[in-house]
């Protein structure tokens, strides 16, 4: 009956594991990598369709996108943020290190140490080759959450 | 006694009918995001949804018209909803959710002739004014309970619930139908469909002008509406204090003045005629839009969908009304409102990306500009050219009627009361005197 429908499970853990020296070191293009199969050593979590919550506790959505540089490492996650129903959801473009994980504890939300009215207020994402992306503001390093990070969201357009 | 009972079960299932509908709207984005699906595999789902609804429009008004018993059309349409809700609640991987979008986007398209069709085996065709009033009430209400009811479904026991809740309750809704079966079918004579074997014979219908203007009216009316709330409710979620709640009460309140509103509409459209309605329905767009253009306040923005209600309650009658003025007879009614349903599916397809980019590319108030521009396109096409559709109550002699597409302009030269078993009636008594003697 109960089918929980995961897909793709092999990507995920790539995803998380991309810091690891062992996915970054790069092979020569178009030489195979000896692969074999074994275990990680730190527990990872899908992040895909995972709820994100504000440090408050407030719910702020879900993530639902990432976006990685040509590095392989994610840069910045879409968060579908608001909206009743599916009606009025605004996607937003996330600075990675805002979010926190807690790989160990599967079904934890993703924390995001962003005011929600920062996030509220941010430009709408569109374009995944040039996103505006939330992100803390120069010299803000990691401000207890509640503090305004000023200048790290424009004003959202008329 | 029995049509009463009839008429209360077609309400039920009007209201069970958008309940059950509510589940299957852009909700599923939100479903399957949480379902750990990418946005490109949803945008794929969604259009699939979109194009079979679309692309099934007219022949499943035909099938309809073919089908003797719409009750039967009515209660399968409901049982491939609930297959369609189970498949998203139990097996969310894509080949089942594509599976479910297609087969609830065509028997959708089955079960609005189906609903307008069985109004008028009801009703009859002079009080399909009075009984559309009925029908949008009850959709209304249905409309705004469902919201609520699954909003709260889905924030506080799982958004899977959300569609094991849709697929509950369309068994209230086949409830529903089992009086209007009863009372429905005995009316039934297979209406003067002798010379729809040929099928170009029956396209025919579809080139009848004032079809087909009405046709561009309703496009023109949907292009301007469909993307209103999208709009707003991206405003109200990048500046409103509780986002989701004055989304909410933006879907809610117009149901709630429809709900109102709709039976005094369809007096009215009895009454007065139908060009006035539709003229006043049409008349909230363009307005709507030029307020809108000008505040960007949250409450203000959620008042303003009274007007919405009012547009609305207008519209949602006017189209099986009109469409029932116009092709009652002719026994392709269904194919006609299929062809109402898909103009309106292109209205609404092309016009939010239009209107999502004049927002992007030149902000809201433009977008908003822009849209009152369409709505007032249509106003002027129903002022100028739209004729009044309200058949003449005098009963005459029954003419052929496929010859009454000829002359387009006099709304209709004669008309009669389709549906009325009056015949067998007359003819019984003389039976049982002969017997007796």
């Amino acid at each position: 009956m109960h089918h929980p429908a995961r897909r793709k499970p092999a990507r995920k853990p790539a995803i998380a594991a991309a810091p690891t020296p062992a996915a970054t070191g790069s092979p020569p293009p178009g030489a195979a990598v000896n692969a074999e199969v074994g275990e990680l050593k730190n527990p990872v979590t899908s992040i895909l369709g995972k709820r994100v919550q504000s440090p408050q506790g407030e719910d702020l959505g879900r993530v639902v996108d990432l976006l990685a540089d040509g590095e392989g490492r994610v840069r910045v996650a879409i968060i579908d943020f608001g909206g009743f129903l599916g009606v009025g959801t605004r996607r937003i473009a996330v600075d990675w290190p805002l979010l926190h994980f807690d790989p160990a504890n599967g079904e934890q939300p993703v924390r995001l140490d962003v005011p929600r009215e920062k996030l509220q207020s941010a430009p709408e994402y569109k374009d995944a080759s040039r996103p505006r992306v939330l992100m803390p503001a120069p010299g803000a390093l990691m401000a207890a959450p509640g503090e305004p990070t000023s200048a790290a969201a424009p004003p959202a357009p008329k | 006694m029995n049509m009463n009972a009839a008429a209360r079960g077609l309400d039920w299932f009007n209201m069970f009918v958008a309940n059950i509908q509510t589940g299957f709207g852009p909700f599923i984005a939100v479903y399957l995001s949480g379902q750990s699906w990418s946005q490109t595999a949803i945008g794929v789902a969604l259009s699939i949804g979109t194009v079979s609804s679309m692309a099934s429009q007219v022949p499943a008004g035909a099938l309809v018209d073919a089908i003797p018993s719409k009750t039967r059309v009515a209660a399968f349409s409901v049982l491939v909803f609930t297959a369609s809700a189970l498949m998203f609640a139990i097996y969310p991987i894509p080949l089942f959710v594509y599976l479910a979008e297609i087969l609830h986007g065509i028997s959708s398209c089955t079960l609005g002739p189906a609903i307008a069709a069985i109004s008028l085996l009801i009703a009859g065709r002079f009080g399909m004014g009075l009984r559309l009033g009925r029908n949008a009430r009850y959709a209304a209400i249905g409309n705004g309970m469902g919201a609520a009811l699954m909003g709260a479904c889905g924030q506080y026991v799982s958004e899977r619930a959300v569609f094991y809740l849709t697929a509950a309750l369309t068994l209230p809704a086949l409830l529903a139908l089992i009086p209007v079966r009863h009372s429905a079918t005995q009316h039934l004579d297979p209406q003067p469909r002798a010379a729809s074997e040929k099928g170009l014979r029956s396209l025919r219908v579809l080139i009848d002008r004032r079809l087909l203007l009405f046709c561009a009216c309703a496009m023109l009316f949907t292009f301007a509406n469909a993307p209103m709330l999208m709009l707003i409710s991206g405003t109200l979620t990048a500046r409103g204090s509780n986002p989701s709640l004055l989304i909410a009460a933006c879907i809610v309140l117009p149901q709630i003045i429809v709900a109102l509103a709709s039976p005094e509409v369809g007096r009215v459209a009895e009454a007065r005629g139908r060009r006035i309605v539709l003229t006043i329905g049409f008349l909230m767009l363009p307005l709507r839009a030029l307020f809108l253009a000008t505040t960007a306040n949250p409450l203000l923005l959620v008042a303003l969908q009274l007007f919405d209600g009012v547009a609305g309650a207008c519209f949602g009658i006017m189209v099986p009304l009109i469409v029932s003025d116009l092709t009652a007879r002719s026994g392709h009614f269904n194919l006609s409102l299929g062809a109402v349903g898909f103009a309106i599916g292109i209205g609404s397809t092309l016009s939010t990306p239009a209107a999502g980019w004049l927002a992007d590319h030149w902000g809201m108030r433009p977008a908003f500009y822009g849209l009152a521009l369409v709505g007032a396109a249509a106003v002027l096409l129903v002022v100028f050219f739209m004729p009044e559709t309200r058949p003449e109550r005098e009963p005459e002699l029954a003419t052929d009627g496929r010859d009454r597409l000829l002359p387009p302009l006099p709304p209709s030269p004669a008309s009669v009361p389709p549906l009325s078993p009056r015949p067998p009636l007359v003819e019984q008594p003389q039976r049982a005197s002969k017997t007796g003697s």
